[in-house]
């Protein structure tokens, strides 16, 4: 782990873009920034872990970042495909070491956020509220992600094409790898935790059921398919806003 | 396919991955060992990095990476380091399991890249060292000119010489390091070609081993410069 790269990717994300687009340094960007995704994760997923205790924590601080790299490693091969395909014809090298800077960055950012968050829960912020904190400090996270990878992909046609190419097959890539690893935020009432719930359909099912019940129209099967310990510890309010919430 | 036929694909997949970059790294065998193992799990991500990442440029330091001036100065030099480890690589991948495996073994050849290396970074720091305000040969010369056409008082004068001086060691430096790193860069391709050649031929290791005593004496005499009395000028407030 290079100290040089972790403070050029907090205090010049702009150098690190550049690199990776030139393909200088590209192996000691890369694996700094892995090492960055995984301890950076981790910590993030403790804090979330922490909302229920026990084992939640030891859960979450492993699911979360295989759940970042997964999907990293999915993408990265469509990425360079992508970029390719755009005008940007780089070497893989270049594009691994591009999104793994700007996945290690956003993970350096959860990594700042999670005492915040803890704090938060530790003041007693109940489960949707905990949910919604910490969607927003991925959200943070992700704008800082963002910002390396727009730098990285340079001036020329197609950047804003290639960027919202890559935002939309990460987002559909990482959201169906966490919902294949979820629970990750769990209530504290909940007596049971699993490593992974039951398969319960995928991502996209998910989002479907969720607009659906955010314009009042509640399937029943969706309801059903809420963990048993989850009905029990729930009032029939809690169930129904429960769904896809995780 | 389940997941489980999956998983034995992705394994045997990271396993092969894990044997390329190890024969292929020309870093020290621990150092291999550690980045072949870390291709067993992340193959996806790491493989594309650790087998292609000697044709990527190699490191920059702080300073210099900032610097557009040290950036396109630096780059001839940049090229040779990065000249050596692809040759020292094709070198040692061409002896593997021969009798000439002696000659350049991989520990040796880890050695004499980290050498290279750190004669590269150290020409990157003086290039942008000497692009600053206030390192400018030029500018020193013609400071002591004034001077001494002002008539300046004496001391003055030494102060500015002092300085003139400085400038021109560390100007020195820099271009022996690039000579040296030059001629290291063509002692390497030629024995490269001369270990591809005695593989090939199946001549004995005579010639090679003239070349190899030649790339030992020349690194030796960069870790010397990079270990002599003049470091203690070249520290950089950024590096």
């Amino acid at each position: 782990m290079s100290a040089g790269v972790l403070r050029r990717l907090l205090r010049s994300p702009a150098d690190i873009a550049a690199c990776c687009r030139e393909d200088r340094d590209t192996r000691a960007i890369a694996v700094t920034s892995l090492i960055a995704v995984v301890l950076g994760a981790a910590a993030f997923g403790g804090v979330i872990g922490s909302f229920r205790g026990g084992a939640q924590i030891a859960y979450a601080a492993v699911k979360i970042p295989l759940a970042l790299v997964a999907t990293l490693a999915v993408c990265a091969p469509a990425f360079h495909a992508l970029a390719a395909g755009l005008g940007r014809a780089w070497p893989m090298r270049s594009i691994i070491a591009l999104v793994l800077a700007a996945a290690g960055r956003s993970s350096l950012v959860l990594l700042a956020l999670s005492p915040a968050l803890w704090l938060l829960f530790d003041l007693g912020l109940d489960y949707h509220a905990a949910a919604l904190a910490a969607a927003l400090a991925y959200g943070i996270a992700g704008l800082a992600a963002i910002g390396i990878l727009i730098r990285g992909l340079g001036a020329g046609s197609g950047r804003a094409l290639t960027a919202v190419a890559f935002i939309g097959v990460f987002f559909a890539v990482g959201g169906q790898s966490s919902w294949i690893l979820r629970p990750y935020l769990v209530r504290p009432k909940t007596t049971q935790v699993p490593f992974l719930r039951a398969r319960e359909g995928g991502f996209a099912d998910a989002l479907r059921k969720s607009g659906r019940s955010s314009a009042g129209i509640y399937d029943r099967a969706s309801v059903r398919s809420i963990g048993e310990s989850d009905r029990m510890n729930s009032t029939p309010d809690q169930v129904r806003a429960f769904e896809g919430s995780e | 396919m389940s997941l489980r036929d999956l998983l034995l694909i992705y394994a045997v997949l990271g396993v092969a991955c894990a044997v390329a970059i190890y024969r292929s790294s020309t870093e020290s065998r621990p150092r291999a060992a550690v980045a072949a193992a870390l291709a067993l799990p992340l193959w996806p991500l790491w493989a594309p990095i650790a087998l292609t990442s000697s044709r990527s440029r190699p490191a920059a330091t702080w300073a210099s990476a900032i610097d557009p001036r040290a950036r396109a100065a630096r780059s001839p030099v940049s090229e040779a380091a990065a000249r050596v480890e692809a040759a020292l690589r094709e070198g040692v991948e061409a002896c593997a399991g021969t009798s000439l495996e002696s000659l350049l073994p991989r520990d040796a050849a880890a050695r004499i890249a980290a050498e290279v290396k750190r004669a590269a970074e150290r020409h990157a720091e003086l290039t942008a060292v000497l692009g600053r305000e206030g390192f400018d040969l030029d500018a020193a010369e013609r400071r002591v000119a004034e001077l001494e056409k002002s008539r300046a008082s004496a001391r003055s004068l030494a102060t500015a010489r002092l300085h003139l001086e400085n400038v021109k060691r560390l100007a020195a430096l820099r271009d022996r390091d690039a000579r040296a790193l030059e001629e290291l860069s063509d002692l390497v391709l030629a024995l490269r070609t001369q270990l591809t050649l005695a593989r090939f031929a199946g001549s004995s290791v005579e010639g090679v081993g003239g070349i190899v005593s030649e790339v030992w004496a020349r690194v030796e005499g960069l870790g010397a410069a990079l270990g002599g009395d003049d470091d203690g000028a070249l520290d950089s407030d950024e590096a």
